[in-house]
């Protein structure tokens, strides 16, 4: 099977809400098996994007394609397989036990009418293990905390066996110890499972951290694309977020390390 | 499980088509107000009455002892009171009625269709009787008869109420036309009156009066206030229930009238003139009275 | 929570053993004097097989006419309307998200009210055992769900919000109608409000056979999406990427339970309670699983409307209560109990 060089790649695409445009002919290409980071201001178009990878929305022009395939010819089903979407953590009174909730990942393979078999059982473990949340397996969803449940989320969306993993601010909400350990996850879902992972992340210096590739997004146009270095730059960051910052280095990694200093 | 569901389907079904029907009675078959062809035991044993109207009717034929069930609302002859009872007169309670197993039921105008349907589907015969004109109160009072084996007494009774009402009629014929005004209700509930096609109009000409509402599309008329006080009736009659003089003279609007100021209004027991039955003749007694009280020697 | 089928499947026998008994029983109760084991002949008498083996003259006429004319279809018709109701509100409670969403919620009562005023004041009579009050409550409160979802729909989707928003303000619109109706023809004022209030006392096997297939093919739709409705409760855009084609479902069980909700007010009016809070009830026990709360809440449903309407009819001598006013009595305290059962077990 020969495996595509780009997951996804998008040419000359438009998209409005009913408010206004927000993307006009946008290009890109997400290489497979890569930790894309999707960074900007607020507004700038980020979860909209992700939100057309999974055809919750849909272009007005342009094409989308996914593992060279044109997205609209996808069944809903067929790119359940092949995308999988994690929001933030829901806030819902959801009474679920965990692993109901992480069984439901496999909807896009058992379809409304199959029953579950010890297969897909065996995945769910599975997919449970990878996050460490077997412990939590039979509790109420609703009984877990951010860190918990945000795995088990990501659970779920292993759950679905996809080559490609979006994620939409997936740390935004944790405190620094479940920041860190949602970040190191996925970079072992990406290490071992070779997932193509694309996540909106808000903090820059994550996203310097753990990406291969950064998109800077501003008002709906790709301000940057390309490595830590050469995308997080104090130019790039004023003329985006229209802040001063300073640039350093961290010390263990050598990847560039942004420091916003607030005036008093 | 959506087997058991499709097996109780089935019963149902299966119920549905399988009504068990008494055995067809010999007996007569009598045309009701509604034209409706009803085949009625020859002598029935056991009345339902369904309005008060026809209550008071199967008394005044004298066939008060085979009456087995009656409405809330049947309250005349005091003898009504004790019967069994069942239900209102436009929500009639079918068990009750099982329970009084009749041979005949008379019916009013407000029975229910689908109470209708059931009384007839369980095989009980249903008379529709109640009139909404003088003649049709005549013509009730045959139809009533003749169902429950009391034809004769129900020509009696026909003519007896023509000659009273005869001559009551004579008494006033001559005298001069007192506008009068029939008040069913006032207020927030809106002023309703009787309009043309109604006895109670009749009765109200025929007792040397002339109802307001006369040229009004009838049977009911909810008159506009304005008018009601343009026509300014002379006389105002009311049911002893609604409040009567003292308090439309505490009214505004109303206590303008010439009426409530003059003091004549009326408050009667409304039942004589508005239950289509026997009593319209004291109704109509009364009326004349209180309409021309030196004619009629009140 | 896990799901153990061989306990759910007797646990649905017995509260379908006890919907079938609660029929008998409440054939057998009644002011007609009629003996219960004359109830029993006629009830045996009808099911084809056992029916052969007893003779017809062994029970008196006025077992039969009140057992199977006036008891049964009452008791049949209460018990599916029940089902109906709860499986309905169960449906729009999924749907909605919202706890509280019942089968009236998207101007299913206000349209069929309407409708049903109309035909009071245009005097429509009944054919084949069908009301026309009935039928013009059931077209008006369809059209009024038609109506609110074309309100409703924007932009390729239909949003939960505005589909409430849209149901409110068209229920508003028709209440006031209502009104305007019965302001303009008060003499049958008293009619339209008896015709709301919710009652069986009239019911026929007419109505109650049309109900039936109704309700067999609402319940089953409903049921089928059982899987949807459950990861549909992670919200409508993650269901989507879940591969569950969420308008769709929408409009289908939108649709589905619509239609149960409107007949059921067509052959009995407007019966609160029993919509909101038997799949609440239910959902307690069996936990949020759809697969497991539409068969449950049916039968609990039809058993607790069969028994209110039983205790409506034989509360007061004389007097047939609403069994809308027996609902609200007996649900909300009831629901109340096991709600405060429920939190005590969480802390």
């Amino acid at each position: 099977m020969k495996k595509q060089v780009f997951a996804v790649s998008i040419e000359g695409m438009c998209f409005h809400y009913p408010a206004g445009q927000v993307f006009e002919g946008l290009c890109t290409k997400l290489k497979s098996g890569c930790f894309t980071s999707i960074i900007g201001p607020n507004g700038a178009g980020k979860t909209t994007l992700l939100r057309l990878l999974t055809m919750w929305l849909k272009p007005s022009a342009g094409t989308i394609m996914v593992k060279d395939r044109n997205i609209q010819s996808f069944s809903q089903k067929e790119l359940g397989r092949t995308v999988a979407f994690v929001k933030q953590e829901q806030s819902a009174e959801i009474n679920f036990s965990v692993f109901e909730m992480v069984l439901m990942g496999r909807y896009p393979h058992l379809g409304r009418f199959r029953a579950v078999s010890a297969h897909d059982r065996d995945i769910v473990l599975q997919a449970l293990e990878m996050t460490h949340t077997v412990y939590l397996k039979d509790r109420s969803f609703n009984r877990l905390s951010s860190g918990e449940a945000q795995r088990v989320l990501i659970a779920r969306a292993l759950a679905q066996q996809t080559e490609i993993l979006l994620l939409d601010e997936p740390i935004s909400h944790l405190d620094l110890k479940h920041q860190v350990q949602i970040l190191l996850l996925l970079k072992r879902m990406q290490r071992e499972r070779n997932l193509t992972i694309v996540t909106v992340l808000h903090d820059l210096n994550s996203a310097a951290q753990c990406s291969d590739d950064i998109i800077l997004l501003s008002k709906g146009k790709i301000h940057a694309q390309g490595t830590a270095g050469k995308v997080l730059s104090a130019e790039n960051i004023k003329t985006v977020y229209g802040i001063e910052v300073e640039m350093a280095v961290h010390p263990r990694t050598d990847l560039p390390f942004i420091l916003p200093f607030v005036f008093n | 499980m959506k087997h058991l569901v499709l097996v109780l389907m089935l019963i149902c079904g299966t119920i549905g088509c399988q009504q068990e029907h008494p055995p067809s009675p010999s007996g007569i078959i009598v045309t009701d107000i509604r034209g409706r062809k009803v085949r009625i035991p020859s002598a029935p044993q056991r009345i339902v009455s369904l309005a008060p109207s026809n209550t008071e009717i199967v008394f005044a034929l004298g066939k008060g002892d085979k009456l087995v069930g009656v409405t809330n609302q049947c309250d005349y002859p005091s003898r009504a009171r004790l019967l069994p009872k069942v239900g209102d007169f436009n929500r009639p309670n079918m068990e009750l009625i099982l329970a009084g197993n009749p041979d005949i039921i008379l019916a009013g105008n407000a029975i229910p269709d689908k109470a209708l349907h059931i009384l007839e589907s369980a095989g009980f015969p249903v008379i529709i009787s109640e009139a909404l004109t003088l003649d049709g109160i005549f013509t009730t009072i045959g139809l009533i008869g003749k169902s429950i084996g009391a034809a004769a007494p129900a020509g009696a009774l026909v003519s007896d109420m023509q000659n009273k009402i005869t001559a009551i009629h004579a008494k006033v014929a001559n005298s001069r036309r007192v506008s009068c005004y029939y008040m069913i209700s006032y207020g927030k509930e809106g002023n309703w009156t009787v309009g043309a096609h109604n006895f109670i109009d009749e009765l109200i000409t025929l007792a040397g009066g002339i109802n307001i509402a006369h040229t009004m599309r009838g049977p009911w008329v909810n008159m506009d206030l304005e008018l009601l006080l343009s026509h300014n009736p002379e006389v105002i009659i009311m049911d002893r229930s609604q409040g009567g003089l003292s308090v439309l003279q505490n009214l505004p609007f109303y206590n303008r009238l010439d009426a409530v100021r003059q003091g004549r209004v009326y408050s009667i027991d409304a039942d004589l003139l508005s239950r289509p039955g026997p009593r319209i003749t004291e109704g109509l007694a009364l009326l004349a009275g209180i309409l021309h009280p030196m004619e009629t020697g009140e | 929570m896990k799901t153990r089928p061989l306990m759910h499947m007797l646990i649905v026998s017995l509260l379908l053993f006890l919907c079938l008994s609660g029929i008998v029983v409440a054939c057998s109760l009644g002011k007609a004097p009629i003996a219960f084991d004359d109830v029993i002949k006629v009830l045996l008498k009808h099911i084809p097989g056992i029916g052969g083996f007893i003779h017809p003259g062994n029970y008196p006429d006025i077992a039969v006419r009140g057992v199977l004319l006036i008891r049964l279809p009452r008791a049949v018709l209460s018990l599916l309307v029940g089902a109906g109701l709860a499986c309905a509100g169960a449906a729009f409670q999924g749907l909605f998200k919202n706890p509280m969403a019942d089968p009236y919620f998207v101007g299913v009562s206000a349209g069929a009210a309407f409708g049903a005023s109309i035909a009071i004041v245009l005097g429509v009579s009944y054919f084949m055992g069908i009301s026309g009050t009935g039928l013009f409550a059931f077209c008006f409160a369809l059209a009024t769900v038609f109506v609110v979802y074309r309100l409703a729909w924007g932009g390729g989707r239909v949003s939960t919000l505005h589909l409430v928003l849209a149901g409110v303000a068209v229920s508003a619109f028709l209440t006031a109608c209502v009104s305007l109706v019965m302001a303009l023809n008060r003499q049958k004022m008293a009619q339209i409000i008896s015709w709301t209030m919710g009652s069986f006392q009239y019911s026929t096997w007419e109505e109650t056979g049309i109900f039936a297939v109704v309700l067999l093919v609402g319940f089953s739709g409903m049921f089928l999406f059982s899987r949807d409705l459950n990861v549909m409760i992670s919200g409508e855009e993650t269901a989507h990427t879940l591969g569950v084609p969420v308008e769709r479902i929408k409009l289908i069980l939108l649709v589905l339970a619509s239609f149960v909700g409107s007949m059921a007010v067509a052959v009995s009016g407007i019966i609160w309670f029993v919509g909101l809070i038997v799949p609440h009830a239910v959902r307690l026990v069996t936990g949020p699983d759809h697969k497991l709360l539409f068969p449950y809440s049916a039968l609990s449903g039809g058993l607790f409307l069969l028994c209110a309407d039983v205790v409506s009819r034989l509360l007061l001598t004389g007097e047939q209560l609403p069994v809308g006013i027996i609902t609200a009595l007996c649900g909300a305290p009831f629901f109340l109990y096991l709600l405060l059962k429920n939190k005590q077990e969480r802390f």
